[in-house]
């Protein structure tokens, strides 16, 4: 451990390379993670220099692209920064840890998990770069006779559609819809959901009589129904597409919400958060929403699943999100009458949301072990 | 002797490694005596209860030793013979009385066919057996409580019912696990006295395990005292109250509090240790007014001093 | 300071709880009247359904009373809503029986013990560090706990944040509702000692609510005695282990094991249980169980007199405090 002023200097200098600091330090594993991760970053943005130059005059996803990328690249140098800083003090801990590392250093250890949020990182970063990093434009039509139902290979690895639309950059900027409609609708639900149930919960009686009354009106309506009636009555882009599922699941939410408000504001630590004389806010955010907000983490991971399908199926029967803006349902629907000989067109974006779906499922089943409670109690192996 | 308890460990699966709830104890109890196994939390009291007829939770496991019930040791029985010693030889009361009563069977179902299991009793017999004995136990009216369930039933009878199980199968020896602690000081007092008298009208042996020491040395023949896993103490009830010899034993009655005295208390320095921080050599050593060097080399043997089994190599013979 | 120092005042209170149409209402407090001298430490005592956990509640206002008045310092509590109710509190605080839920497992001690002055900003940021430093060290807690967790901590020392916690305000009234009663026997008495040492260096009056008569005696001035809702016997500690007048009383502390007796207790056993809250009685609550009942305590419920100076009991057949009870 270097002790004198101008080593530690020259370590935390190195450190302004991501990764460096920490290889020697021997804090081998984040070093190679920071690496790779800056490593990558700066290679897309080589590999793409051409469109990177371009983008000022290019349009607004390209210029978010490139910025989001050279953010990360910003965050891993200054990140690799500030922990090697943190690894040169005496003993390289902040105290001890809190309930959320320990459960996060569960999650780490469940492999299925974490190998879900890797495959969720990927597809975001995919979904995300996707200007930058797509081989073709995704609604160019070119010489279509000479291109059409090109099965898979090296320049088009997900094959031509009938247009002759190269499928892998389609593919990944369906991935831009379909993620950012799972998970603005699932932010959208949640949170309304959180702040009608936790203020029900919370002051109960009239309050709660009232809200939940509408909770309940809501939750009448059959949510597809509902939803076929919102999107008949309304254009399908994007927001429009979030604001329709939201609405459409935050009662679940605020149900659910309210019960574990109604548990937790009987227990001890909330009675002697009023004994101290917490004002009925703090009370419930700084007390009692912590406690809520495990379970509500493991249920907004599977709404997003929820609201992907969803998605998915209104686009699939030509409701949601319409050609020839690509969405990973109508690029099923337009493949589903060439099944036999042009398997690929279907099978590459049925592949992906399966993967997507399934990878949100197992990390939401790895958040409801970690976040677990009694995991803790669980002391024995 | 009815029951030799020889080099008991029974161990605990943690991430570190296994860890020792019950850390080699040894002891007998013979036929009509009462004796009373009193610790802290966390002593292993309980598990040593549940050992004796090998019922200890999983993840734990018993990792040595013999228990010996009327010559045959419990741990190496078929389980056949095993179904006929628990209820029918040796019986459990539990703290919590719905870990012993069912809450979805009339209690008066419940301890008849224990009687038909070990008794041999036919229906009406065993409902008979039923009502004598929570007549027996000290419930008013007992036929009536027979049609009941546990729920309709006040923490003193429901008790007092879960006693009515245990012994239906009419053992030589039963284990109470902390009988009394959920229940209020005066149905308590009323609970522990029912507990010596059915011993004693049915000569049977009573192991009586509490964290409560006043309460067991009111009333058993013979003391036992544990700390973080092992038996530091065993002797005569009244004179081990009196006269402790441990140090733990009487830093503990140091820092009781008893009605009317008028010394202070004397509080023990430090928290008991887990069973994964135990100290080398004598666990107690560490918060030991008489603790040093010296005994952390090994582990201290139970040893006679006086009129009883001391572990502490501080303590003159 | 109202009239002779007393500190708090609670006259008919009462707790009731509905259970909706045709079930009578859960009577958890029967009428319960009380003084606490600036101070003194006034023991509470009872057994399950008597209803102390509830007073030590209502006094804090963390339960609505149904009925009754509380004046603090002059002040009728109930009368006092929002504002003014959370300037109060800084006044009267609370430790809890359960360590092992009275505090947020989420918060760092050094968190949850100054979290009461940032709440009321009683002390400037800057000094926030060593008040909590100053607060661990009354209870005999390092500060190096600061920055742990509640479940990194044993019961005993959890016990001593939520006391260092109460503390932080500098409290006139402290209601320890079953402090030690989750806590084991060598633990119970350091903690005990940290309360002795709060009434004696700091002077802080204390509302002691436990089942444990023992326990209370080495800490309480005096002792009030519950049972059913209602407070059968009141009278200074010496007085009341000396010559309890109230049937109740004698069977309670005849019911207390004691270790190293040379000979067990007489025994005064009671038949039956304490009565469970949700049934509404005529007469003496105590009756179905009483040594001593006569046909007058089930039809007319005995009212609180004094037998003795500062001694008082609600019984028809307790002897008069003068007479030795036998």
């Amino acid at each position: 451990m270097p002790r004198m002023a101008t080593e530690r200097l020259a370590v935390r200098a190195r450190a302004l390379v991501p990764g460096l600091a920490h290889w020697s330090l021997g804090s081998r594993g984040r070093a190679a993670r920071l690496m790779l991760g800056a490593g990558t970053a700066l290679g897309v943005l080589g590999w793409r220099r051409d469109r990177v130059l371009g983008a000022r005059d290019g349009s607004l996803d390209l210029k978010i692209a490139v910025a989001s990328l050279v953010l990360f690249l910003a965050v891993c140098v200054a990140f690799s920064w500030w922990d090697a800083g943190r690894l040169l003090r005496e003993d390289g801990s902040t105290g001890s840890p809190g309930p959320w590392h320990l459960a996060m250093r569960r999650l780490r250890s469940n492999r299925l998990a974490a190998a879900s949020a890797w495959v969720i990182l990927l597809m975001g970063a995919g979904a995300l770069l996707a200007p930058l990093v797509a081989p073709h434009d995704p609604t160019a039509i070119g010489d279509v006779l000479n291109t059409r139902f090109l099965p898979p290979s090296w320049s088009h690895p997900f094959g031509t559609d009938q247009f002759g639309r190269d499928l892998f950059s389609r593919a990944l900027y369906g991935a831009r819809v379909s993620l950012s409609v799972g998970l603005l609708a699932m932010l959208l639900a949640t949170t309304v959901g959180t702040l009608v149930g936790a203020v029900a919960g919370y002051f109960g009686d009239a309050v709660d009589g009232i809200l939940m009354r509408i909770v309940d009106v809501w939750i009448a309506f059959p949510a597809f129904y509902l939803m076929l009636l919102l999107v008949g009555v309304f254009d399908t882009n994007v927001p429009t597409l979030v604001a329709i599922l939201g609405l459409a699941a935050w009662p679940a939410t605020a149900r659910f919400v309210r019960g574990e408000m109604l548990s937790l504001r009987a227990r001890d630590y909330a009675e002697a958060a009023r004994a101290i004389g917490c004002s009925p806010g703090r009370i419930m955010f700084r007390h009692l929403l912590p406690g809520a907000l495990s379970p509500i983490l493991v249920t907004a991971a599977l709404s997003v699943a929820g609201m992907i399908g969803a998605e998915a199926g209104l686009s699939f029967l030509g409701l949601g999100i319409r050609p020839p803006t690509p969405s990973w349902g109508n690029m099923i629907a337009a493949g589903k009458d060439s099944l036999i000989h042009a398997w690929w067109v279907a099978f590459f974006p049925g592949g992906l949301l399966t993967v997507t779906l399934v990878s949100f499922g197992l990390l939401a089943d790895g958040l409801r072990d970690a976040l677990d409670p009694r995991a803790e109690m669980r002391k024995y192996v | 002797m009815l029951l030799s308890v020889r080099d008991l460990r029974v161990g605990f699966p943690f991430e570190q490694g296994e860890a020792w709830a019950v850390d080699g104890v040894s002891f007998d109890i013979a036929e009509g005596e009462t004796v009373g196994l009193v610790g802290e939390s966390g002593c292993g009291k309980s598990t040593v209860a549940r050992s004796v007829l090998d019922l200890v939770p999983e993840p734990g496991r018993v990792a040595g030793g013999r228990i010996l019930f009327e010559g045959r040791d419990v741990l190496t029985l078929e389980p056949r013979e095993l179904r006929d010693v628990r209820g029918g030889r040796i019986g459990l009361v539990f703290q919590d009385p719905s870990a012993s009563l069912n809450p979805v069977l009339r209690v008066g179902d419940q301890i008849a066919e224990v009687a038909r299991l070990h008794l041999g009793l036919d229906r009406a017999a065993s409902r008979a057996e039923a009502v004598r004995l929570l007549g027996d136990v000290g419930m008013p009216d007992p036929e009536k409580w027979t049609r009941a369930f546990p729920f309709e039933l006040s923490g003193g009878m429901r008790q007092r019912a879960a006693l009515a199980l245990g012994i239906s199968g009419r053992p030589r020896l039963l284990i109470a696990d902390e009988p009394t602690a959920a229940l209020d000081v005066t149905v308590q007092a009323v609970i522990a006295d029912l507990f010596g008298e059915i011993q004693e009208r049915r000569g049977m042996s009573l192991l009586f395990v509490s964290h409560d020491l006043a309460l067991v040395a009111e009333r058993a023949d013979r003391i036992m005292v544990m700390y973080a896993g092992r038996i530091v103490e065993i002797g005569r009830a009244t004179s081990v109250v009196s006269e402790p010899c441990h140090p733990y034993t009487r830093a503990l009655l140091r820092a009781m509090p008893v009605l009317g005295a008028e010394e202070p208390l004397e509080a023990i320095p430090g928290s008991v240790p887990g069973p994964l921080d135990r100290p080398p050599g004598c666990s107690f050593h560490p918060r030991c007014a008489l603790g040093d060097q010296e005994c952390t080399a090994e582990r201290p043997a139970l040893r006679t001093v006086g009129d009883r089994l001391c572990a502490c190599i501080k303590v003159e013979s | 300071m109202t009239a002779a120092g007393v500190l708090l005042s609670v006259r008919g209170l009462e707790k009731w709880f509905s259970r909706g149409r045709g079930a009578p209402p859960v009577r958890a407090v029967d009428g319960v009247d009380a003084d606490l001298r600036a101070g003194e430490v006034l023991g509470l005592v009872g057994e399950s359904g008597s209803g102390k956990t509830t007073v030590g509640r209502c006094i804090l206002k963390l339960i609505e009373p149904s009925a009754g008045t509380i004046r603090f310092d002059g002040t009728d509590l109930r009368s006092l809503g929002g504002r003014a109710l959370r300037q109060t509190r800084r006044r009267l605080q609370m430790v809890f029986q359960d360590p092992y839920s009275s505090l947020n497992p989420r918060m760092q001690v050094g968190q949850i013990v100054s979290e009461p002055l940032r709440v009321h900003r009683a002390t400037p940021r800057s000094d926030m560090g060593e008040r909590v430093r100053e607060l661990l060290g009354r209870v005999d807690l390092s500060e190096d706990f600061a920055g742990h967790y509640p479940h990194e901590m044993s019961g005993g020392q959890r016990q001593r944040v939520a006391i260092a916690r109460a503390l932080a305000l500098e409290p006139e009234l402290i209601v320890a509702d079953e402090p030690v009663a989750a806590l084991d026997v060598s633990v119970q008495a350091q903690i005990l000692g940290i309360f002795l040492d709060l009434k004696k260096h700091h002077g802080i009056a204390m509302l002691f609510i436990s089942h444990d008569i023992a326990v209370v005696e080495r800490i309480a001035d005096r002792i009030a005695v519950m049972y059913a809702g209602r407070i059968v016997e009141e009278a200074s500690t010496k007085r009341l282990l000396a010559r309890p007048l109230h049937p109740y009383t004698r069977a309670l502390l005849a019911a207390v094991p004691v270790a190293g007796a040379a000979e067990p207790p007489p025994r005064l056993r009671l038949r039956g249980e304490p009565p469970p809250p949700s049934v509404t009685l005529s007469g003496c609550p105590f009756a179905s169980r009483c040594p001593l009942v006569e046909d007058r305590c089930r039809v007319e419920a005995p009212t609180i007199e004094e037998k003795a100076p500062g001694h008082v009991t609600a019984c028809h057949v307790a002897p008069s405090g003068v007479t030795p009870a036998t």
